[in-house]
């Protein structure tokens, strides 16, 4: 799964990155005129050093803003120019040409072929972009100085930080201009690299238990078939979806009474789902609320697990469900789970579970399905809008049942509110209150009866958030001695799909964010660099920029075991890292005081580099996930938090920098 | 008096290698000005700090001490540099692109308007006579055409302080007479010319003043005219004569108590002196001129 949380509005979002970007920001700048004055301070004196670093200060904001957008333009224009006229077309032929040969290496048997399409015609452009614009950033700066062209420049009005900008510029319009190309090629490849069509050779023929039914099988294109089932009245009652698509099926009766069979190109191949997270928490074997499901073994296991027929459950709080989130009038949950065995269970079929939704102010609940587990696949919940139990097949759960287990239990972070209030587990509004009347109710509404308005809960860290309709669900296994094995992203509600083409488009956008970080980078460091050297320089950027979560999350405290110096004395001692370092205060503030630097640290180190891995959004096409457009207006503000203190920092080592030498 | 456009003092530079070593002290103390509408030259032997002078004074160089001044503004102030055109040493433009397009090109840095600026382009095309070539890429022009381009490049925004790094290298005899036919013409129009050279009867047919650097100091400054007049000499110049005529104006000189010294064609006397400052300034390092005074001597 390549999301695995919802992404959160711009609005939300902006704030906090923004505070964080302006200190980060401000430090680092703060931390560079401390160098340069103490730098400056050994040859000048320490007045003469401030005053000097003032003044470049206020030079440096005099010049970075009063930037003339004509100058800028015609830097770029000649920089664009240049590399047109070193005959960079050349790298979209290039490009051509591994499209074109890409089919003959591509695995034809591959069950999934959009993704492995997706995923290779991305990783390509990509690629052969990132390559190109480390190279070209890295020869055309130093290339200026070195055939002094520079010089007939900076003796004109030109700012340096004109310069700067033009060079950016230049290269971000040289990239654009060859991914668009590179686009509407790519585009066109992957959905013509999947077109086909089947037959149906043998006909159909009667199926064997029910007689209204006529069975068939479609001829293997593409390293596979469908299988067909028809009625009497030549109606299609059914297609088998494999690799990931089905087909339009019409059957036409000739004049001997053959029939002939059109099925159309392949359909619901490339998606672009929109899909909505929830909450998770769980319920122990006893109906308790418990923080985490049974660990079956595998230490470092991404899912909790949960017991068979016991009044263990995955419970899931989805926010803001409003007439807008239906499919089809309904509600679409897709749920992808493990099952752990401790016994084979009865070999003709799947384990066994329930799914229900329950509204969690209320505690009105409802089992909508029971349902077969489908190992490593997904299984689809269909929760209508107009409820009737009856003809539903669907049955209607008091959730008051257990007043000390089950009922109390909303979800995780609902025990912390239970907990704060005394430990005793709050009663539920009385039966009469809920108006189900004694089950004489038939009919129930979805947003009226299991959507709760308003729904408090409390996130990760204990903090109470007030969400706005919310609805619950729950998951059972219900067979003894088996487990289910869910996370939090396994559950999600599926929403209307996006257009695929538009989130191909927005995958590019991706791309294009790197394009345009490592000209940035490209482009600082061969103001002061070599070209060689700035060749190395932006390759490691950009490949810490692929490993920016990991050097993140180094930076944060959150690792089991503690930092380096908390894991070294762990080490030592031959410590668990789980238990909490058993040694005297003093020891203990150090040994956190050092991490707690050596964090910081490394957040600002790992703030440094850019986060390319978040700006490859190519994933979520090819696995058929929507990019969410605040995905890309976060990546937009990224990118620019990111160009703004480099090309400060450019013009700094370009104007320190004597043009000269 | 007239307005001093160019002005250094105290200016010093020093070359320093990557560890701040101190590699070759290349410009000691110069003081210059230079006057609004004059032309003057540096000259001085290879090496010896013309151009590091001219870079100083265009920013390309940061001083070691010392400020260099156009218009009393130093280089971190780029607006001066809309009236400043410079002809570099060697011609540093754009390879990939043709005279038309480097014009262009660096017209639109001057914010010059598009029509104004093809017409500026056009007319400065003529004058280096590059008009029948304007549309092939530079990498296919020869030395002296890049050196045509170059000057048209500097021309480009009428520039009221033009500065030449070696106006006349890689020009034949006509373009280095054409280049100072233009150099008059700029003085006439006003404009103020600073250009070095160590091609002595260029400088002496069109500067003003000039100034004679060594090892980077500055060994001599003045007027042309008086720097170049003999105090004990006189001359007189006619069309060639028969000998018998010279005789007998050798009998009037001696009659007059004077001695006919010579009898030739002119020699380049600027070239004399300029050997004689080199060759005194290695028997007596230390001795120097001061600028900053119009009339030398
Ligand atoms: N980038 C540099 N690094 C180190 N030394 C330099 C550099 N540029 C010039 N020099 C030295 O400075 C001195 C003056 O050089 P400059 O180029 O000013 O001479 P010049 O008078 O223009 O000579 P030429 O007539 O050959 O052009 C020389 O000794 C030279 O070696
Ligand atoms: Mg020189």
């Amino acid at each position: 799964m390549v999301i695995e949380e919802n992404v959160p509005s711009i609005f939300q979002w902006f704030p906090k990155a923004a505070l964080d970007w302006a200190i980060l920001v401000l430090v680092f700048f703060l931390l560079l005129g401390f160098l340069g004055m103490l730098f400056s301070g050994l040859r000048l004196g320490p007045a003469n050093a401030f005053k000097l670093v003032l003044k470049t200060a206020g030079q440096t904001l005099r010049d970075v803003f009063s930037v003339s957008f004509k100058t800028v333009w015609a830097l770029a224009s000649l920089t664009f120019k240049e590399a047109i006229r070193r005959k960079i077309v050349i790298v979209f032929i290039i490009f051509v040409l591994i499209v074109l040969f890409a089919g003959m290496f591509l695995d034809p048997t591959s069950p999934h072929p959009a993704q492995l399409y997706v995923d290779f015609i991305f990783g390509s452009t990509a690629y052969l972009t990132i390559i190109l614009m480390i190279l070209l950033t890295a020869f055309s700066l130093p290339a200026d100085f070195k055939n002094k062209t520079i010089h007939t420049v900076v003796t004109k009005p030109v700012l340096i930080s004109e310069i700067i900008l033009g060079r950016v510029l230049g290269f971000v319009l040289l990239g654009t201009m060859l991914l668009v190309p590179m686009g509407l090629v790519s585009y066109g490849f992957v959905i013509r690299s999947q077109a086909h069509t089947h037959t149906v050779p043998d006909g159909l023929t009667q199926d064997k238990t029910n007689p209204a039914l006529e069975r068939g099988v479609t001829s293997n294109e593409r390293e596979h078939r469908h299988e067909i089932v028809f009625d009497k009245e030549n109606q299609v009652v059914h297609l088998t979806p494999t690799h990931d698509h089905t087909h339009e099926i019409s059957v036409r009766e000739g004049k001997d009474g053959e029939r002939h069979f059109t099925l159309s190109q392949p359909i619901d191949m490339y998606k672009a789902r929109v899909v909505q997270y929830g909450e998770i928490g769980y319920l122990d074997q006893k109906g308790i609320v418990s923080s985490k499901g049974v660990n079956v073994g595998d230490e470092w296991e991404y899912r909790s697990f949960i017991a068979g027929n016991t009044d263990a459950a995955f419970i899931w709080q989805f926010e803001n469900i409003t007439p807008a989130s239906l499919v089809d009038d309904a509600l679409q949950f897709e749920f992808t789970q493990e099952v752990f065995r401790t016994h084979k269970g009865v070999i003709s079929r799947q384990i066994i579970g329930a799914f229900y939704i329950r509204n969690p102010e209320t505690g009105l609940m409802l089992e909508v399905e029971i349902f077969q587990s489908k190992e490593g696949g997904t299984s689809v919940f269909r929760v209508p809008r107009t409820i009737n139990i009856s003809a539903d097949k669907m049955n209607l759960k008091s959730s008051q049942r257990n007043p000390n287990g089950t009922s109390g239990s909303r979800a995780s972070a609902v025990s912390v509110q239970i907990a704060r209030q005394g430990g005793e587990l709050q009663s539920y509004p009385p039966e009469d209150k809920l108006n189900i009347g004694g089950a004489n109710r038939a009919e129930f509404d979805l947003f009226k009866d299991f959507v709760a308005p308003q729904s408090s809960m409390f996130d990760e860290k204990g903090r109470e958030i007030v969400r706005q309709n919310v609805i619950e669900v729950w998951v059972k296994c219900l067979e003894r001695g088996q487990y289910f094995g869910a996370a939090k992203p396994d559950m999600y509600l599926r929403r209307a799909d996006a257009s695929f083409a538009w989130n191909f488009f927005k995958g590019y956008v991706g791309i294009w964010f790197q394009m345009v970080m490592i000209s940035m980078y490209g482009v600082i460091f061969s103001t002061f660099l070599s070209t060689p050297v700035t060749v190395l320089a932006t390759f490691f950027v950009t490949l810490g920029g692929y490993f920016h979560k990991f050097v993140a999350a180094m930076g944060t405290q959150n690792i089991e075991g503690g930092g380096p110096f908390e894991a070294a004395i762990r080490l030592f001692r031959q410590d668990n890292m789980t238990i909490d370092l058993d040694m005297n205060a003093g020891e203990n503030i150090l040994a956190k005081m050092f991490d707690t630097v050596f964090h910081t640290f490394i957040r600002f180190l790992g703030n440094l580099v850019p986060a390319f891995d978040s700006f490859d959004t190519s994933a979520y096409v090819a696995q058929g996930f929507n990019i969410s457009f605040n995905t890309v207006l976060i990546n937009l503000c990224t990118v620019l938090g990111y160009a703004i203190p480099l090309y400060v920092l450019g013009y700094i080592c370009l104007k320190m920098r004597e043009i000269e030498q | 008096m007239a307005e001093v456009v160019v002005e250094t003092r105290n200016l010093t530079k020093i070359y320093r290698d990557f560890w701040g070593r101190r590699k070759v002290h290349a410009l000691k103390s110069l003081d210059l000005e230079i006057n609004q509408g004059e032309i003057f030259g540096l000259l001085g032997p290879n090496g010896s700090g013309k151009t590091t002078t001219i870079k100083l004074l265009l920013g390309l160089l940061f001083p070691s001490e010392g400020e260099a001044l156009i218009f009393g503004k130093n280089a971190s102030d780029v607006r001066r540099n809309e009236r400043i055109g410079y002809l570099p040493e060697e011609s540093y433009l754009y390879k990939f692109l043709n005279a038309e397009e480097t014009l262009d090109f660096y017209g639109k840095l001057f914010h010059i308007p598009a029509a104004v600026r093809r017409q500026r382009a056009n007319d400065l095309l003529e004058i280096v006579g590059l008009t029948y070539a304007k549309k092939r890429q530079l990498k296919e022009y020869s030395k002296g055409m890049v050196r045509r381009v170059g000057l048209a490049q500097a021309l480009i925004n009428d520039p009221d302080v033009v500065i030449l790094d070696e106006p006349t290298s890689g020009l034949d005899p006509i373009g280095t007479r054409d280049m100072k036919d233009m150099i008059l013409d700029l003085k006439k129009q006003g404009k103020t010319v600073l250009m070095c050279s160590h091609l002595l009867a260029d400088v002496q047919d069109v500067c003003d003043r000039i100034g004679i650097l060594f090892q980077g100091e500055l060994k001599e400054i003045g007027r042309v005219d008086s720097l170049l007049t003999v105090k004990d000499t006189t001359e007189i110049q006619t069309s060639t004569l028969p000998d018998a005529a010279i005789e007998e104006i050798r009998g009037v000189v001696q009659k007059y108590g004077g001695e006919v010294k010579s009898v030739g064609n002119t020699r380049t006397t600027l070239e004399d002196l300029f050997l004689r400052i080199v060759e005194e300034s290695k028997q007596h390092p230390g001795r120097r001129a001061h600028g900053g005074e119009s009339n030398g001597n």
